[in-house]
């Protein structure tokens, strides 16, 4: 884990008394809500539709069981005894009042947390695989750079007032757990020539109501020419983006409306003149923070095979637990666990108090303290011992979250939806919990295997709908929320856009319509095929026919 | 109109030399022949701001500065804010016009709001990130030495 020395303190401090002296002003009029609005969302304030909303960055998802019991106690303190974890792998506190904000970042600034740039046309938090210094297909562990990113975005003189917000993503693993494709600027980490390593970076993907998938920038740039090469490419973006619609202002227009070889070629032009600026961060510089990403010095912890294999069996809940919860860590003698926060009741992604102690607790005793949010809205403890992983099962069936269901129809990604949010023609989170009820046999769910189904209560699409191999999207249809369902989107290594299936579906006709897909799916299926495979086999018709007969 | 010296913090007259206005759009080629000018006749340039959140001009007066090596007096015009004060300083400009003179003590103390950076930019009158962690190992190695 990256820590703050004192330079990062500081800088911390001089941001909050900042912030804190603009509260100030605007309540005292000194500031107009105009000039005030983007300086609260690049502290994470937006301004909802009961209330403000805070939305704390939880850089690159990861974080220390410390860090996890102060949201616990803002949680408690100033909100509604509840945060939510978002699809950026932060968390945002939806019952915040304006004047606690300066006392709240204080009390995050004490943990070495911020919500500095979770919000606002700005570079946003970075987000990374939630695996990252644990996973067996590791190439590097991507945190590094992404603290770097985190480091070098924070408070960018020249770009804080870029046309639109801007996300990166970082993976460092052959498979991708970050959904690079579907960022403004997407990175991976491979292998060059000569042993060394390099990034093969991604342009222009996004969601929103114009969804692309990223395309390639550059197959290869070494990794010490990273920042130099990003100021190129934001550069151009600022002085090029349109700025006259904010529908038509992410860098994916730009790049698609000038093409990915011109967007290339006038970067290319710019980084060659400012290669030698001193961009780049010294060597030295570099290694300070991979020093902070060392790979914990894990104990051999033999596993008792029989034990545990006696409890799989006597245990179905256990045992399909281990199954859809549990992968392989680089340390054969651990393993990564996922925490559900998906049953049926809970709004997606939403967690108490209670139990984000309770997970700091199981971090602490089971997972060297540390913790990971997921962008499917779930956490990680990134470091577990397989030895222990019977005892870390009961600790979190006694706090409500042993649901083993990571992947499945049920483990939904949903935006906060009209319940919340000023955007939304229309709601989700009861959307996700009718979906989640009727899936609710574990069973059941298991056998539909691997489906991730997302849901957005409007066209800017924050609960990836397009990305969902099963989306759902909320529309106004003279004035009565209606569901519109996609098939075929996915945001892993095989990423795309999902495709408009048909009309739209009322909330209470949208659960039997998902059932009829998923129906129609298990017919086609032969094999082992997932959802997603049998669907590019028989194409969209056999679902079409199911859901609107033959016509 | 009032005008804000972004390097002492003060207000500063008119400049001597007159202005020259360029557009936040404005090509390679319309830059470096605006540079042409103000260099020959000693005039300061202006980069107007059409509102506060348009960032182009901060990545104009960079520009200015590195391709196109101007070093005469860069303006900030129209809408900026005083919580902008340090971007405008670090991204190259000099001065800013202030439509509102009552915000002149905001604007200084925007300047002295925060002393740190993580990243370098056309000026770096803050402390940079790297340079603590250096002079930081430096230290350490110096205690090292010394016992």
């Amino acid at each position: 884990m990256y820590r703050y020395d004192e330079f990062d303190r500081a800088f911390l401090q001089d941001r909050n008394r900042e912030f804190r002296a603009q509260v100030t002003r605007r309540l005292a009029g000194e500031l107009t809500e105009d000039e005030f609005k983007p300086l609260r969302l690049m502290n994470g304030l937006y301004l909802q539709l009961h209330a403000y909303m805070l939305r704390i960055a939880v850089p690159y998802g990861a974080m220390t069981s410390r860090q996890l019991r102060q949201l616990g106690y803002i949680a408690r303190r100033w909100d509604k005894g509840f945060g939510h974890w978002t699809t950026r792998q932060n968390i945002q506190f939806n019952w915040i009042k304006l004047i606690d904000v300066p006392d709240i970042l204080e009390a995050l600034a004490e943990v070495d947390m911020h919500a500095i740039q979770t919000s606002g046309n700005c570079i946003r938090n970075v987000t990374s695989d939630p695996c990252a210094g644990a996973a067996a297909d590791e190439i590097e562990d991507p945190r590094i750079w992404a603290e770097v990113l985190r480091q070098w975005s924070t408070n960018h003189p020249e770009f804080t007032y870029l046309p639109r917000k801007f996300k990166f993503a970082v993976t460092g693993a052959l498979q991708d757990r970050a959904a690079i494709a579907f960022h403004d600027i997407g990175i991976r980490i491979v292998g060059g020539p000569n042993a060394t390593k390099g990034f093969r970076i991604f342009v222009g993907g996004g969601q929103g109501r114009t969804p692309y998938v990223a395309q390639e920038m550059k197959a290869f740039l070494p990794q010490e020419d990273l920042l130099s090469y990003l100021e190129a490419m934001l550069r151009v973006y600022n002085l090029h983006g349109r700025r006259d619609n904010i529908y038509k202002a992410r860098i994916k227009i730009l790049v698609n409306a000038i093409g990915v070889g011109e967007y290339r070629r006038q970067v290319e032009e710019e980084w060659q003149r400012i290669r030698a600026e001193g961009a780049d961060l010294p060597a030295e510089e570099i290694d300070r923070i991979r020093a902070h990403f060392v790979a914990p010095d894990l104990a051999a912890r033999p596993l008792d095979a029989a034990a545990f294999a006696k409890a799989r069996s006597e245990d179905a809940a256990f045992d399909r637990w281990v199954r859809r919860n549990v992968v392989a860590h680089k340390n054969p003698d651990h393993a990564i666990v996922s925490i559900a926060f998906k049953e049926p009741g809970r709004p997606p992604g939403d967690a108490t108090a209670d139990e984000m102690e309770s997970v700091a607790d199981a971090a602490d005793r089971y997972s060297r303290s540390e913790v990971r949010v997921t962008y499917t809205q779930n956490l990680v403890l990134p470091h577990v011992a397989r030895a222990d992983l019977i005892d870390l099962y009961e600790d979190l069936k006694s706090a409500g979250l042993a649901g083993g269901n990571t992947d499945l129809i049920t483990d939904i990604i949903a935006c906060p939806g009209l319940d919340y949010c000023s955007l939304a023609n229309a709601r989700s989170i009861p959307i996700a919990q009718a979906i989640t009820e009727r899936f609710a046999d574990p069973e059941r769910a298991e056998n539909i295997g691997e489906l991730r189904l997302n849901i957005s209560g409007c066209i800017n699409a924050c609960g990836h709908h397009h990305a969902g191999h099963i989306g759902i999207l909320g529309v106004d249809k003279k004035g009565t929320e209606h569901y519109q369902i996609t098939l075929g989107g996915s945001a892993a290594d095989d990423a795309s856009v999902g495709a408009i299936l048909g009309p739209s579906f009322p909330a209470e006709e949208l659960p039997a319509a998902i059932e009829n897909i998923v129906d129609t799916y298990l017919d086609r299926r032969t094999g082992g095929e997932s959802f997603l495979e049998t669907y590019a086999r028989v194409g969209a018709n056999p679902f079409k026919e199911a859901l609107y007969g033959t016509r | 109109m009032a005008r804000v010296d972004l390097k002492s913090a003060s207000l500063a007259g008119t400049p001597l030399g007159g202005i020259i206005a360029l557009t936040v759009t404005a090509t390679r080629e319309e830059r470096a022949s605006a540079v042409a000018v103000a260099r020959e006749s000693g005039l300061s340039i202006a980069i107007p701001f059409a509102r506060f959140n348009d960032g182009r001009g901060f990545s104009i007066a960079r520009l200015l500065r590195s391709e196109h090596d101007f070093s005469g007096e860069i303006l900030a015009t129209g809408h900026t804010i005083p919580d902008q004060a340090l971007h405008l300083l670090r991204c190259g400009f000099d001065a800013v016009e202030l439509s509102d003179s009552a915000r002149l003590p905001q604007w200084k103390k925007s300047l002295k709001s925060c002393w740190r950076a993580y990243q370098t930019a056309a000026r770096n009158p803050l402390t940079l990130r790297r340079e603590a962690a250096l002079k930081k190992n430096q230290n350490s190695r110096e205690l090292e030495k010394a016992a």
